[in-house]
């Protein structure tokens, strides 16, 4: 897919990147997976992407810390970001949308909700 | 995994002291008590020495009246006899012990300790012994009866005299005696009044002390245990936050494998109509195993006290759409009419918790499919008469909940009596969850029901409109 946006997947498990990943393929995005925040900062630094997908419960650094850093950095901080996580907490939705999330959606998600969201964040038509 | 944030605990509260107060009253109460006897003690002291002093004086004058008038009477014998015991001596040695009375009696230690009119007297007996003394001299030279006459009667006269203050004297030492004894009894009557009202005092002292530090050690006890409570209370309540949070994430991301990869599978064109509907009915059996989850760790957070409202920007015709798609799949499977109708006096956008009120949705609607065999469901939403407020209302065909369950079927884990108890689905928290999380938002519940014909769940929410340009947004 190289006519697409290409978008990266932070994202620690392995299934929900196979299916974030198929669902992207959908949209239709490309998707460039990571397993977590430290390699997501080192792919931003190298290569350009038009959106992050980021799971909020990340090893090591969480996702809301990257996405401050994100934020705080000028080259990433319109990136349009849709975050999820499986916590089932109100909280974390207004945590991840205060830190600059452009998008929250929780996990297990509706394939079609998802598509949805990820064609108006990433403004795939 | 990010962490739940803990509550910061609340700096433990300073126990206030009182530690000195009890030995503070104590020590004033004794202090009081004390000074009250010893200025008692001292008064009565005072007084019994001030009325001793004058009683001994008075007891002494008539004593040494009483020992004139015994040499009186001498003097008066000693004159009486006649002839062969005649002593003119003896007459003249018992005179001068007369007069060595009154030389005693005149000494200014006694002599004022009477009173004017008794010195008075004293004087007046004293003059008649004057005169009396020449005559009495003259009857020693020559005794004869004129003479021992004259001189009877005059040691008479000063007998009366002194026999009269003698018995003045008596009457006033036993007058005295009698006040001296009467101060004294009051004395010691008051003595004991001060001690008799003392007593109670210093007793009431005592036990107020003992009362106060009793409390104060129970207070601090209580407040102690206060203390360790809450923060075992707020320890426990945030480790349960924790396992909370925990647990939703771990069951819901296998959820989410289990979920998301149906979907996947189901979008594959080259599936076969049997793989189809038997990946449609493991998606089924997934979200309605999902809802019970979610179900269950909802009332665990409402139980213990947790239920958060988010608010955020919400375009109503899109939630609602969302709703639909959510349970129109099970109205489909019992072959139910679904209909949804959004009032066109919405506003196209609110502030409020999407979540929470998605949950309240969509816990009434699956509430009233899961109980209607036939006919129709429906939901619409409509502003609310109030200004300011909204109504969802959920209506539905089903069996209907009888007058006697409409209250207890808001309460967790209890459905309906008259169904048969192994028949039903669910776990019987939905309306519980509804109208608890209704509640959190400010709102409230209303059921009108009759069995047979059916149920209407009316939900009343007081909601922000977004503001017109942002409105816009939404529209």
């Amino acid at each position: 897919m190289t006519h697409g946006k290409r978008i990266l997947v932070v994202e620690d498990d392995r299934i929900s990147q196979e299916i974030v990943a198929s669902l992207l393929a959908l949209a239709p995005a490309e998707a460039l997976v990571v397993e977590s925040a430290e390699a997501a900062l080192i792919v931003l630094a190298s290569q350009p992407v038009d959106g992050v997908i980021l799971d909020l419960a990340l090893p090591g650094m969480d996702g809301l810390t990257l996405m401050r850093a994100l934020r705080n950095d000028a080259q990433t901080a319109a990136l349009p970001i849709l975050s999820y996580s499986a916590y089932h907490s109100s909280l974390l939705r207004q945590d991840a949308l205060a830190c600059g999330s452009s998008g929250y959606i929780s996990k297990p998600f509706n394939e079609y909700h998802f598509l949805e969201q990820v064609r108006r964040i990433f403004t795939i038509v | 995994m990010t962490a739940m944030p803990a509550p910061a605990p609340r700096p433990p509260l300073k126990p206030f002291s009182r530690r000195w107060l009890g030995p503070a009253l104590i020590s004033g109460a004794l202090i009081l008590f004390t000074s009250a006897l010893i200025l008692t003690g001292a008064l009565i002291a005072d007084f019994s020495t001030q009325s001793s002093n004058v009683l001994y004086d008075v007891i002494d004058a008539a004593h040494l009246l009483a020992q004139l008038e015994r040499e009186l009477l001498r003097l008066t014998a000693r004159v009486t006899v006649v002839d062969e015991q005649f002593n003119a001596e003896a007459i003249a040695l018992q005179a001068q012990l007369v007069q060595s009375r009154f030389n005693v009696l005149f000494a200014p230690a006694y002599f004022d300790a009477f009173n004017e009119a008794a010195q008075g007297q004293i004087h007046e007996a004293h003059d008649i012994w004057q005169q009396v003394q020449p005559v009495l001299r003259a009857y020693q030279q020559s005794p004869d009866g004129a003479t021992q006459e004259r001189v009877l009667v005059e040691l008479n006269t000063i007998g009366s005299t002194t026999n009269r203050l003698r018995l003045e004297g008596n009457i006033i030492v036993s007058d005295n005696l009698r006040a001296v004894q009467r101060a004294n009894q009051q004395m010691v009557y008051g003595l004991i009044s001060v001690i008799v009202l003392f007593i109670p005092l210093a007793l009431g002292g005592i036990v107020l002390v003992v009362r106060l530090r009793r409390s104060q050690r129970e207070t601090d006890a209580h407040l102690q245990r206060a203390l360790a409570a809450e923060i075992a209370s707020r320890e426990a309540s945030a480790l349960k936050d924790q396992f909370l949070a925990t647990m939703s994430h771990e069951l819901r991301t296998p959820m989410h494998a289990i979920i998301g990869l149906l979907g996947l599978m189901r979008l594959d064109p080259q599936l076969d109509t049997r793989q189809a509907e038997q990946i449609d009915k493991i998606r089924r059996s997934a979200d309605r195993l999902l809802v019970l989850i979610n179900d269950l760790l909802d009332i665990a957070r409402i139980e213990s006290g947790g239920v958060q409202i988010v608010e955020s920007d919400i375009a109503v015709f899109s939630l609602v759409e969302r709703w639909r798609q959510q349970v129109a799949v099970l109205a489909e499977e019992k072959r139910l009419n679904f209909n949804v109708h959004v009032s066109p006096g919405l506003p196209p956008g609110i502030h409020t918790d999407e979540e929470t009120l998605t949950r309240i949705a969509v816990n009434l609607l699956s509430n009233a499919i899961k109980f209607t065999d036939s006919g129709a469901v429906s939901l619409s939403v409509d502003p609310d008469p109030d200004p300011g407020w909204y109504r969802l209302i959920v209506q539905d065909t089903g069996r209907g909940i009888a007058p006697a369950d409409q209250v207890r079927i808001f309460a967790p884990f209890v459905q309906g009596s008259d169904a048969g108890r192994w028949t039903q689905q669910g776990s019987g928290l939905g309306l519980a969850i509804a109208r608890q999380l209704a509640e959190a938002m400010g709102g409230t519940i209303h059921l009108t029901s009759q069995v047979g014909v059916g149920s209407i769940f009316t939900v009343r929410l007081p909601l922000k409109r977004v503001s017109d340009d942002a409105g816009k947004l939404f529209s």
